[in-house]
């Protein structure tokens, strides 16, 4: 190892090297942070609102029921499709950490159905069983379980709990897991309860496209003169989502912007006094012939170390505070964060990256001034 | 290595109306294995001399050669690159790093740490009785043995020549005499310049040129 090497001067100046790390290492842990929040955020809205409607549209009555006209132009495609639901759009809520609520669907459609869309979601029976016909027992998804701190024979609903969305007053008889953040409940027994007599369909349809045939049906969908109904494709509710996001990420991205301008300030301002401080060191080694892009190169590894040293603590304490915050915050409402994710590493690593850019300006500006004999003879 | 100066001048603030000579019509001439001292009060051009010789500062006008060579026909980097492989250089101030132990501070004259360079650093300090010293900080040396350890950092790299700016300014004066001795020691390797207005120190020098406010007054 060369005697002037980065690894070594900051082994010998330990705590002015800990010292340099300091602002990358808070940067980072900001820029980690929040997007670990807010991603994990994300991933629950896009996991209760936009992965099931992955498989299938849905038509459903904005306040009374779907006219015979569309409900035929609809059954007009069902050769298209792989199935065609009878269902009643319910939701009911996570409560998150941020104090806020995302929807989770509750699938109410008949017996026959559940078992097959389950399926067809990729969603397996964690514990208990389905809803019967006919009876007012739902299946909970385990995030939703947890989150309301509910079990199986437990009960849920606007009669028994305050701020419910789901009305009535439902058993839970099961615990589904899988991607899509979704419940079952019972189409019949709503319908009785509702006193609905009118078609099976009339409330609302989950078309359910036959493989390669996605486009041709969303295309058919789109084309529903969509007043007094709700339609609903993947494209239409991805774009959604997309629109709702981009409030977060207008501010999201101007903190991140912040936070590295700040960073990047802080760091080139200690870098130049630190490095105004070995002056007489460069003087020195410029004197006995080092030249100065030997001395700059030095000084950019040494930078480079400091910001690389710096993103990895920044990030190990990140997944350390974000275990810690799942411990004790998240995990007990059933919505862990998630850790580790390239998207957090991509924005953190613009802290070092700026920070190390605009640390060697004044650097450069520097060495273009130094005059050994200048250093020698003192004059400054 | 053969250093010639043919008509050098240096002029401070030349572009203002009152410039200043650090020295004038300087021809010198260095031969291999000699040791020059150069003489004068302070302020009569000694360092700047040196200086001008050692390539680190441009003259404002002469020439200054090594081995016939045009120092000016080398790019910064090549002289640099000389001061490194050829040039050891000794200041009034020791300048050590203050992070290194003392013999890392004498082995950044070649930048290179093996256990053969680490011997030859060892044996230079050991000539210069403070090989003791070698694991502490600049921090814990006195004046004396910071200045010594400058001296073992010019000697790392077998210099064709040292330039040494007032060397002993820091020492006593036996500590003086002791270390012009290991300089004069190095008289049969390589060329020796020393700056100084000690002339006790020079007593063993093969010329000594006296500077008198910028001037070459007289050459023994």
């Amino acid at each position: 190892m060369n005697l002037l090497s980065a690894f070594k001067h900051h082994l010998k100046n330990k705590k002015k090297a800990l010292f340099l790390c300091l602002p990358v290492v808070l940067g980072v842990i900001i820029i980690y942070l929040l997007q670990m929040l807010i991603i994990s955020q994300y991933q629950i809205v896009d996991r209760t609102y936009v992965e099931p409607q992955k498989i299938y549209s849905s038509v459903a009555a904005k306040t009374r029921v779907i006219d015979d006209n569309t409900l035929s132009s609809i059954f007009s495609i069902k050769s298209d499709c792989e199935r065609v639901i009878p269902w009643v759009s319910h939701y009911t809520y996570i409560e998150t950490v941020i104090d806020n609520r995302i929807g989770s669907k509750v699938f109410t459609i008949k017996q026959e159905d559940m078992d097959w869309l389950i399926d067809k979601l990729n969603l397996k029976i964690k514990e208990g069983r389905l809803p019967k016909a006919d009876t007012n027992e739902i299946i909970l998804h385990s995030v939703v379980a947890k989150n309301k701190n509910l079990g199986i024979g437990d009960r849920i609903g606007g009669s028994v709990q305050k701020n419910e969305a789901l009305e009535g007053d439902m058993v839970v008889v099961g615990i589904l897991e899988g991607e899509s953040i979704v419940s079952f409940d019972s189409l019949e027994y709503w319908m009785n309860m509702n006193q609905v007599v009118s078609d099976d369909y009339s409330t609302g349809i989950l078309i359910v496209p036959k493989e390669g045939k996605e486009i041709e049906i969303n295309n058919f969908i789109n084309k529903i003169d969509v007043q007094g109904l709700d339609v609903r494709t993947y494209a239409i509710v991805s774009l959604q989502n997309k629109i709702d996001r981009k409030g977060i990420d207008i501010i999201l991205v101007t903190i991140n912007i912040v936070v590295i301008i700040i960073i990047t300030i802080c760091m080139g301002f200690i870098s130049y006094i630190h490095m105004l401080q070995r002056r007489s060191e460069f003087g020195i080694l410029s004197a006995i012939g080092y030249t100065s892009q030997n001395i700059f190169n030095q000084v950019f590894n040494e930078i480079l170390l400091i910001n690389m040293v710096g993103v990895t603590l920044g990030i190990l304490m990140s997944v350390l505070i974000g275990l810690l915050l799942n411990l004790f915050i998240f995990i007990p409402v059933g919505l862990p964060l998630l850790l580790v994710k390239p998207d957090y590493m991509i924005e953190a690593v613009c802290v070092p990256l700026f920070a190390c850019i605009f640390s060697l300006f004044p650097i450069w500006r520097i060495m273009e001034d130094l005059d050994p004999i200048a250093i020698i003879e003192g004059v400054n | 290595m053969q250093i010639t100066g043919r008509q050098i001048n240096l002029i401070y603030d030349i572009n203002k109306e009152d410039c200043t000579y650090a020295f004038r019509n300087i021809d010198i001439c260095l031969s291999s294995r000699e040791l020059v001292g150069i003489m004068g009060p302070s302020g009569c051009g000694k360092s700047s001399l040196l200086y001008v010789l050692s390539g680190m500062r441009k003259p404002t006008s002469g020439t200054v050669y090594y081995d016939d060579v045009d120092i000016e026909s080398y790019s910064i980097n090549e002289k640099a690159r000389i001061r490194k492989l050829k040039f050891g250089l000794i200041f009034q101030k020791h300048f050590l790093i203050e992070y290194l132990s003392v013999l890392e501070n004498v082995m950044i004259a070649v930048d290179l740490n093996t256990e053969e360079y680490k011997d030859k650093a060892m044996d230079i300090l050991e000539n210069l009785k403070i090989s003791h010293l070698a694991k502490r900080k600049p921090e814990q040396l006195s004046g004396g043995q910071k200045q010594r350890t400058a001296i073992a950092r010019a000697l790392m790299n077998n210099p064709e020549v040292i330039f040494a700016d007032e060397p002993t300014a820091s020492l006593d004066h036996n500590s003086a005499l002791e270390v012009i001795g290991v300089l004069e020691q190095l008289k049969d390797r390589s060329t020796i310049i020393i700056a100084t207005h000690d002339a006790t120190i020079l007593r063993n020098a093969d010329r000594r040129i006296e500077l008198w406010d910028g001037c070459a007054i007289s050459k023994v």
